[in-house]
């Protein structure tokens, strides 16, 4: 197999990741709950991640570092602390259903302040143009359709400049490129543990620049005649059990991005990107979006004009491809490039995905496209 | 004899004892005696006798310094100190 859906996980790890994993099983308890050696081999551990983490992402605070289930969770705590119902939110074309159905679950009122795919200097126009008493601005980092990069740092800076706080879903970004908490200033950056960072599954974090409001209530290990959350983070956003042994995988790859190199594994993986779009673009009737600019992450989506994506899909899968179809749970970024109707296949790239699978993986893409016809 | 300062959660505990250690200040991490935790169940970071002072003002720098301090000797009682 060939694995090309590392933008929903990173199935291929760095081996340290399972060593890691099955240590803290074999020595590890929970934190927070004891002085005996086992919880504090857990507390440990749960620390260094934050501490890896700011490493990471530039950050001071390992305080602030808030260790989810993934995006998704991590994503519900910042628009739950920033939205009320009725609250303008705006938010980009691109947005993963993580972030648009916590929106429409609090009844907030979302504007989509949708651009091109690709065309990244009509963003913040966009954004200006609706910015203008929003509660809170939320950005997709890299679409996880169509690996779109978007202007990051210039949202940042206009979000700032409007004093409207910014939540940045990294869920594709992080471990890829440079996110500098304390240069883009944000109040919440969401990402997950298993995608670019390389962690295990049920893994993710949430950069906190600001306090958030409780998702979840119970056990901290502190203040426990309180019936009331603690004030402070991590505890206050970290109700329950930690996931001790995701976190223990998650500092693994953490540490495997940082010996190579957010920047260099995205580049990396962007050069296979840019080599099967290349080659695929010569297939007839197939689409391929990519882009002319240095705007595209290592995630290609194709789609095939007279098969569905499903049966496309498939017919990779049957010959060793893994990739993903549909819509990705992204329905508003199909909306918004014009493909909802039949999805796309995605094909997204890991840092351990060599350019000799990516040339076989387009010759099968290439003999899918013409034997299913 | 050594001193315990407070922390109000164990990450700020650790925290506080990893920059202590950058410091070269021995410190370790531990739950706060009973009677010493306020509203239950917290931590604090432990420094020999002779370093309390060094510490505490590396931790006021840091604004890490939130709780009380408190000096406990070798038969396990307590009484706070300011330093």
């Amino acid at each position: 197999m060939i694995y090309l859906d590392s933008a929903a996980t990173s199935y291929i790890k760095p081996a340290s990741v399972k060593r890691a994993m099955v240590n803290a099983i074999e020595t590890m308890s929970s934190p927070g709950r004891g002085s005996y050696a086992a919880a504090m081999r857990a507390a440990d551990k749960v620390y260094e991640g934050r501490e890896l983490a700011c490493k990471l992402f530039n950050f001071s605070d390992p305080q602030n570092v808030v260790f989810t289930m993934n995006a998704t969770h991590a994503l519900n705590i910042a628009i739950s602390s920033l939205v009320s119902v009725g609250d303008k939110v705006v938010i980009s074309g691109y947005e993963h259903n993580s972030v648009t159905r916590p929106l429409n679950q609090i009844g907030a009122k979302t504007v989509v302040a949708a651009s091109p795919v690709f065309e990244t200097e009509s963003v913040i126009p966009t954004i200006e143009k609706n910015i203008s008493g929003a509660k809170a601005v939320v950005w997709n980092h890299i679409s996880n359709v169509f690996g779109y990069i978007q202007p990051i740092y210039e949202i940042a800076k206009l979000c700032s400049k409007y004093n409207v706080p910014l939540i940045i879903d990294a869920s594709q970004s992080a471990g890829i490129c440079r996110l500098d908490m304390s240069e883009l200033g944000a109040a919440y950056v969401a990402m997950p543990g298993h995608k670019g960072l390389l962690g295990p599954q049920g893994t993710g974090i949430l950069l906190c620049g600001q306090t958030p409001k409780p998702l979840m209530c119970g056990g901290t290990g502190s203040e426990s005649v309180l019936q009331s959350m603690p004030e402070y983070l991590p505890d206050r956003a970290e109700a329950g059990t930690h996931n001790v042994v995701g976190i223990a995988g998650l500092c693994e790859g953490m540490k495997y991005v940082l010996r190579r190199g957010a920047d260099n594994i995205g580049e990396y993986e962007a050069s296979l990107c840019r080599r099967m779009a290349m080659r695929l673009k010569k297939v007839p009737k197939l689409q391929v979006f990519a882009s002319d600019a240095d705007n595209q992450a290592g995630v290609l989506s194709i789609r095939h004009s007279t098969m569905d994506s499903e049966t496309f899909c498939d017919a990779l899968g049957r010959r060793g491809i893994a990739a993903r179809c549909g819509l990705h749970c992204a329905p508003l970024a199909h909306n918004t490039a014009g493909t909802i109707d039949k999805g796309t296949v995605r094909l997204s790239f890991s840092p351990f995905i060599t350019q000799a699978q990516t040339d076989m993986a387009c010759r099968v893409v290439e003999s899918a496209a013409k034997q299913e016809n | 004899m050594r001193y315990l300062i407070m922390c109000r959660s164990l990450t700020y505990a650790q925290r506080a004892a990893k920059i202590l250690e950058r410091h070269a200040i021995s410190a370790g991490v531990t739950r706060a005696p009973a009677g010493l935790s306020g509203n239950g169940c917290s931590y604090c970071v432990t420094v020999a006798y002779g370093r309390g002072i060094a510490a505490a003002d590396i931790l006021r720098r840091e604004g890490l310094l939130q709780g009380k301090i408190y000096q406990q000797n070798t038969d396990g009682t307590v009484k706070e100190v300011f330093l």
